[in-house]
């Protein structure tokens, strides 16, 4: 007997191969292949669209055989006229997406806020990209705030909004668990994290050292975030105000920052994460750094007496954190990284 | 902990010793595991839907992986990890079609989530940019649609194709 094994597979297998293919592929393609494979390409209900300047018109044409209810991720790569396409799905299609847990879009101007998620479309999204074009300013954001109030948002990517605690208030309750923004400063650091009190992961682009009152932490110390992921990528802070960065997050499990600027005086600072990390932060599992300091050009450093403290049991046995190190030639500069 | 284990058994009867933190990135395993509480060293987890070929092949994949960080629960940004087959996990899966089914079959009876993803991704890789008719060579599917079914479900999707 020929063996098919790729139909006899039971269909939540099937569903979980059409995870990794595009709704052309499932809908024009496996459709066609046999019987069987229609009717469970039919019975699939985790539809991803993309939207591009390109598959606009097949796009709109597809969601005409595709229940509503099957779609579960929009993502409008549109520039101008993604509002347009949305609109005409939204009003003039009657489209219902009442499954819809992530949209992507490339941003929020004043005139959409009106028609844009209106109850009736009963969209409850989980995830919300938004690709501004241009950086937001306050009018957009408290339009995106009144937003996530209304679609109950709890995932939140914004690569470009960089957050002002003044101008910036988050809805009251709000319900994010994930934030991602360009930037953030120092000092309202805390304030965000107070106000957003679900919030479990935070990636921020740039973490910036603004005041000249160093590192005394700023109000309400018994204020206790269930942070348990924070991704710093450009980070500026100095290493005595990363204390108080951290004190608010005991949960943390996952910490990530990248030093490029020269914040660091000597290894000496990082030997001390050490006790801190003992002292302060039981839960973290995984810590990723990466730090460059430099060091006078005739002085004769020995690596691997750099690298000897982070040979011992704490970091190779208890963490399994293992530390790299480098010379950057021509810069005097020392670079030290955990090796993924 | 390292050093303790237990045994599967495969349904033609060769037994396996397995690091228990190694099995237990199997949910099912983790589960009975659990259920039974610590397993004595004697004691033999049966898994009559495995055979021995395969539970060899999940083993080495497990042994592989033992050390990665659990997978992410979101599907939200599929989009990043959809063609990312690691090397190592591209060699493993060079294998004939039956063998990979089987061990997508045995991913998912012993609820090995990572295992699952990358043989599932594998055969959505060998469906991409094919035409019906070439899905159907490659799989070894028959046409059972009469021509007027093709005809009408041509006629559906007519529109769709315009580019």
């Amino acid at each position: 007997m020929e063996n098919t094994y790729l139909i006899n597979l039971p269909t939540e297998i099937l569903h979980h191969i059409f995870d990794y293919c595009d709704i052309e592929t499932i809908l024009l393609t496996l459709g066609r292949v046999c019987k069987r494979l229609h009717t469970i390409v039919y019975r699939y209900n985790r539809f991803h669209l993309h939207f591009t300047e390109r598959n606009i018109t097949s796009m709109g044409h597809l969601l005409r055989i595709v229940p509503n209810h099957s779609i579960i991720s929009l993502h409008m790569d549109l520039m101008n006229r993604w509002y347009e396409t949305f609109n005409n799905l939204v009003h003039k299609y009657k489209t219902r997406f009442t499954r819809l847990r992530y949209l992507g879009i490339p941003e929020v101007k004043d005139e959409h806020s009106k028609n844009l998620f209106t109850n009736e479309n009963s969209i409850e999204l989980i995830s919300l990209e938004i690709d501004f074009i241009s950086r937001p300013n306050y009018a957009i954001f408290s339009k995106l705030s009144s937003m996530l109030t209304r679609l109950n948002v709890q995932k939140l990517y914004c690569k470009w909004l960089e957050y002002k605690a003044d101008n910036m208030s988050w809805p009251i309750p709000c319900k994010l668990t994930y934030l991602k923004l360009r930037k953030c400063l120092y000092s309202e650091y805390r304030f965000l994290l107070q106000q957003l009190p679900c919030l479990k992961i935070l990636e921020l682009e740039e973490c910036i050292m603004n005041t000249e009152q160093m590192c005394t932490p700023s109000s309400n110390i018994s204020f206790i975030s269930p942070l348990t992921c924070l991704i710093i990528t450009e980070c500026s802070v100095p290493i005595e105000c990363l204390r108080s960065l951290i004190l608010a997050i005991p949960k943390l499990r996952h910490l990530k920052l990248r030093y490029w600027q020269n914040i660091f005086n000597s290894v000496v600072d990082l030997y001390n994460w050490e006790k801190f990390i003992r002292t302060e932060l039981n839960f973290l599992d995984t810590c990723e750094f990466l730090v460059s300091y430099k060091i006078a050009p005739d002085d004769k450093i020995k690596l691997q007496s750099i690298l000897d403290p982070f040979l011992e049991s704490f970091w190779v046995n208890e963490k399994r954190w293992f530390i790299g190190c480098e010379y950057v030639f021509g810069r005097s500069t020392i670079l030290l990284y955990t090796i993924p | 902990m390292a050093g303790n284990k237990i045994k599967l058994q495969s349904n033609d009867g060769d037994t396996f010793d397995v690091d228990v933190e190694i099995a237990k990135q199997s949910a099912t395993i983790k589960t009975m595991l659990e259920d039974l509480g610590m397993s004595e060293e004697d004691d033999v987890i049966p898994l009559p839907n495995v055979n021995s070929a395969i539970l060899k092949k999940v083993i080495q994949w497990a042994t592989h992986h033992k050390d990665d960080p659990p997978p992410p629960e979101d599907d939200e940004n599929r989009e990043k990890n959809l063609s990312d087959i690691s090397s190592w996990d591209q060699d493993f899966l060079k294998v004939d079609q039956g063998t990979l089914f089987e061990l997508i079959l045995a991913a998912n009876y012993l609820d090995i989530k990572g295992l699952l993803d990358v043989t599932c991704k594998t055969v959505a890789n060998m469906i991409k940019g094919r035409t019906p008719e070439e899905i159907r060579r490659q799989f070894n599917i028959k046409n059972d649609f009469t021509p007027q079914e093709e005809e009408q479900i041509k006629k559906e999707n007519e529109w769709c194709e315009e580019k």
